[in-house]
């Protein structure tokens, strides 16, 4: 049986992924974007976040984790930390 | 939107304290056992009491005998924390019916808010159904079933003023000047109606009922719109909805042409706080007489009818061109135009439902004014 590889991803294609998670267009944040500005960063978007990291990274964030997300800066580095960040 | 509902459900489980199985566990329908701890979480979320009371919440959501109720509770710990209204219904689409719901009066305590709960139980309900239907009461609510429903027509909100001197009395004109300010006011309107109202025929003939079992020759199957995406309806609907009704008071109108059944709607002749402003809702034309003509008639007379009882006003809420332009024709104004209804239905249905071309919305469809 062959284990469910998690690949990482780069900067663009976590932006991207934020994007689709949050409800806003294709191209509209950037790295510095603050999450509080985006009206998909409420309770649904949190866990949609929360969700696609666990699926897609095998990223388990906990809820101190969760919020101290300030900027989509800071989800690129929560998966940098992970190791989760294409270089 | 998309989402992965099982994710999604176990993040949430997991915030909870709980597992993803515990979690779809404490998450059934409610139980008259349940129904005052509800009325008591739904209080504390919801000004409006009267939504509120046992009686109305036992009406609407426990009336089927043997089946589980249309009312979903979350139980943590044995406490209700959230709760949502999935009432049934049957949806149209071409030559198919579906087992739908309406999704309404979420409530989730104060306790547990942002957490996702409010979005899980929709998404619960989009997992479970194949067409799911849902409002926005509020602003909350409509940023919430817009993040996971399709958005569909917008519902506008048209008023036929009988007495303006009540409106503008009930707007603070004081009284010393209400003479005036309803001469000033009244003049281009009646010129107005005067050019809609010629169009009037006089032909049309009306009768009233008072219990869903007189309107059954509306009913039958010569009796529907012949829009492709429809909410069905049956007389046990209408005894339900309206003759059981235990706030507000109802008519059901009919217009006959010669004879023939030409359309049917139901007014809905006040409630409990207000008796002048009335609503007209439900209405349908027989297929054979379904034009803008007819339509206008019907509006014109339901206005007539409401005039002759007391009504000083009478609204409509709808959401398609055919029924706009009639009301406007009939005599209606614009008010407002509020959200539309939202949509979800999943990969087995034809697309052609998310066309807003192929609906026909009429107030009791988008479940106000009760």
């Amino acid at each position: 049986m062959v284990k469910d590889m998690k690949e990482p991803a780069s900067t663009q294609e976590i932006i991207n992924m934020v994007e689709v998670l949050l409800n806003e267009k294709n191209g509209s944040l950037f790295i510095d974007s603050k999450l509080m500005d985006i009206a998909g960063w409420d309770s649904m978007g949190r866990l949609l976040l929360m969700a696609e990291l666990d699926e897609r990274f095998g990223i388990t964030l906990k809820e101190n984790e969760l919020a101290a997300l300030k900027s989509v800066e800071n989800i690129i580095s929560t998966i940098d930390s992970k190791g989760m960040l294409a270089k | 939107m998309s989402y992965k509902f099982e994710q999604f459900s176990k993040v949430m489980a997991s915030l909870l304290g709980i597992t993803y199985a515990e979690l779809l566990d404490n998450f059934q329908p409610a139980t008259l056992d349940d129904l005052n701890a509800i009325c008591r979480l739904r209080s504390a979320g919801f000004k409006r009491l009267g939504d509120n009371d046992y009686a109305t919440m036992r009406w609407r959501y426990f009336h089927r005998l043997n089946s589980p109720s249309g009312l979903f509770a979350l139980k943590l710990n044995g406490e209700i924390i959230a709760v949502v209204g999935a009432e049934p219904i049957k949806v149209n689409v071409g030559n198919f019916t579906y087992n739908g719901v309406e999704a309404a009066d979420i409530v989730v305590a104060k306790e547990y808010l942002q957490k996702g709960i409010g979005a899980w139980m929709n998404m619960y309900l989009q997992h479970q159904y194949p067409i799911v239907i849902a409002m926005g009461a509020n602003e909350n609510s409509s940023s919430l079933v817009r993040r996971v429903f399709s958005p569909m027509n917008c519902r506008m909100h048209f008023k036929y003023m009988i007495s303006l001197r009540a409106y503008l009395a009930s707007k603070g004109v004081p009284s010393f000047m209400l003479t005036v300010m309803c001469l000033i006011a009244w003049t281009p309107l009646r010129l107005r109606r005067l050019v809609y109202h010629t169009l009037f025929t006089k032909d049309y003939q009306v009768r009233t009922f008072t219990t869903a079992d007189e309107i059954e020759i509306f009913l039958n199957e010569n009796t529907s719109n012949d829009t492709l995406s429809r909410i069905e309806k049956d007389k046990a609907f209408y005894h339900w909805r309206y003759d059981t009704n235990p706030v507000s008071n109802f008519i059901y109108l009919a217009v006959f042409h010669k004879n023939n059944p030409v359309a049917l709607c139901v007014l809905k002749s006040g409630d409990q706080s207000n008796k002048k402003d009335w609503y007209l809702m439900d209405w349908v034309l027989s297929r054979e007489y379904k034009t803008s003509e007819n339509l206008r008639n019907l509006y014109r007379t339901c206005v007539k009818y409401a005039a002759d009882n007391g009504a000083e006003s009478v609204s409509i809420l709808l959401s398609d061109k055919f029924s706009e332009e009639s009301a406007i024709a009939a005599g209606f104004s614009h008010r407002s135009t509020n959200d539309g209804f939202y949509l979800y239905a999943n990969e087995t249905i034809n697309k052609a439902i998310f066309d807003d071309s192929n609906w026909y919305i009429t107030y009791a469809d988008t479940d106000e004014q009760l």
